[in-house]
C-alpha cells in the first residue's frame, strides 16, 4: 500500500456470471442479504435510506444504515454508510461503489470504499475487531471450561 | 467537532488522514520515509515552496503524530513516527479483508448454480 492509497480501499474480483446476474445479486435485497450478510428493511432505490441488521457471525445483530446513492443498471451501484454505528451522523460516512465491467469469461467487479478520515476508519475497523475478540474470548473460556470438566 | 463522543483512541487517530489529505504534506512524508531524518533546509530544497510553508506543514504532521522533530547540533531534523502510520495501515487492512470476504461470498453465490 502506498501513501496515496491511505484513504481508499479498492478490491476487484472476476465472477463467472453475466453482468445482469451480478447486478441482481448486488441490488436485490433478498440476494444481497445472503452474500453481504445483512438484512435490509426494504428494497434498494437511489436516495433511499435503509436500516440494516448484520447477520455476519462476527457482528450478528448489529444495526447500521446505508443511504443508496447511484444505481445505473448493470454498471454502477453506490451507497454511503457508517458501519460500526447506528447513529445518523452523515458527516462521518464513507462511500462504497461497485463497478461492473465485461471481462473474458464473465464480469469484473470493482469495489472501492473512500472517504476515510481517521475517525470513520478507526471506528469501522474496530466495529468488527472488537466483536471478533469477543468471540475469541468466548471460545477460550469454553476451551478452558471443557478442559476443566474433562 | 464530534470529538466529545469518541473513544480516546479513535479521537487520537482522527487527524492522521486530514494531515495526509494534502499533496505537499504527502510529499514531505514520502520524502521522510525514503531519506530518514532530514532538516528543514533539506526538505525545502527542491520542494518548490518556502521554508515557512515547509515548517507549517511539518507542524501539522507533528500534531497528527506522523513526524517528530529531533535536535541535531544547530539544525532541527524531522523524522517519521511510524507508529501512527502503522495503526492507520492496520485499520485499512482489516477493512480490506472484510471486503475480500464479502466479494468471495458474492462470487460463490453466483458461480454455484
Amino acid at each position: 500500500m502506498t501513501l496515496h492509497d491511505s484513504n481508499k480501499i479498492e478490491r476487484k474480483t472476476l465472477i463467472h456470471a453475466p453482468r445482469s446476474r451480478v447486478w441482481s445479486a448486488l441490488t436485490s435485497a433478498a440476494e444481497f442479504s445472503k452474500w453481504f450478510r445483512a438484512d435490509a428493511d426494504g428494497s434498494f432505490a437511489p436516495g433511499k435510506r435503509l436500516e440494516m441488521v448484520s447477520t455476519h457471525p462476527k457482528s450478528n445483530g448489529k444495526p447500521f444504515y446505508v443511504i443508496i446513492e447511484r444505481m445505473e443498471p448493470e454498471h454502477t451501484f453506490s451507497w454511503s454508510w457508517h458501519p460500526g454505528s447506528a447513529k445518523r451522523d452523515e458527516d462521518e460516512t464513507t462511500r462504497v461503489e461497485f463497478r461492473l465491467e465485461d471481462a473474458a469469461g464473465g464480469t469484473l467487479v470493482t469495489v472501492t470504499e473512500t472517504g476515510f478520515d481517521g475517525i470513520s476508519l478507526a471506528r469501522r475497523a474496530k466495529a468488527f475487531e472488537e466483536n471478533s475478540r469477543g468471540w475469541e474470548l468466548q471460545l477460550e473460556s469454553l476451551v478452558r471450561y471443557a478442559g476443566e470438566a474433562a | 467537532m464530534p470529538a466529545k463522543r469518541l473513544k480516546p483512541e479513535a479521537a487520537r487517530s482522527a487527524p492522521v488522514f486530514a494531515a495526509l489529505g494534502d499533496r505537499t504534506r504527502l510529499r514531505l512524508v514520502a520524502r521522510l520515509c525514503e531519506d530518514g531524518p532530514v532538516s528543514i533546509t533539506g526538505l525545502t530544497s527542491g520542494a518548490g515552496i518556502s521554508r515557512q510553508a515547509v515548517t507549517k506543514h511539518l507542524h501539522v504532521l507533528a500534531r497528527a503524530g506522523l513526524v517528530r522533530g529531533l535536535r541535531e547540533g544547530r539544525e532541527r531534523l524531522y523524522e517519521i513516527d511510524p507508529q501512527r502510520l502503522d495503526q492507520a495501515r492496520q485499520h485499512l487492512q482489516a477493512i480490506s479483508r472484510q471486503w475480500d470476504e464479502a466479494l468471495s461470498r458474492l462470487k460463490e453465490s453466483l458461480e454455484e448454480g
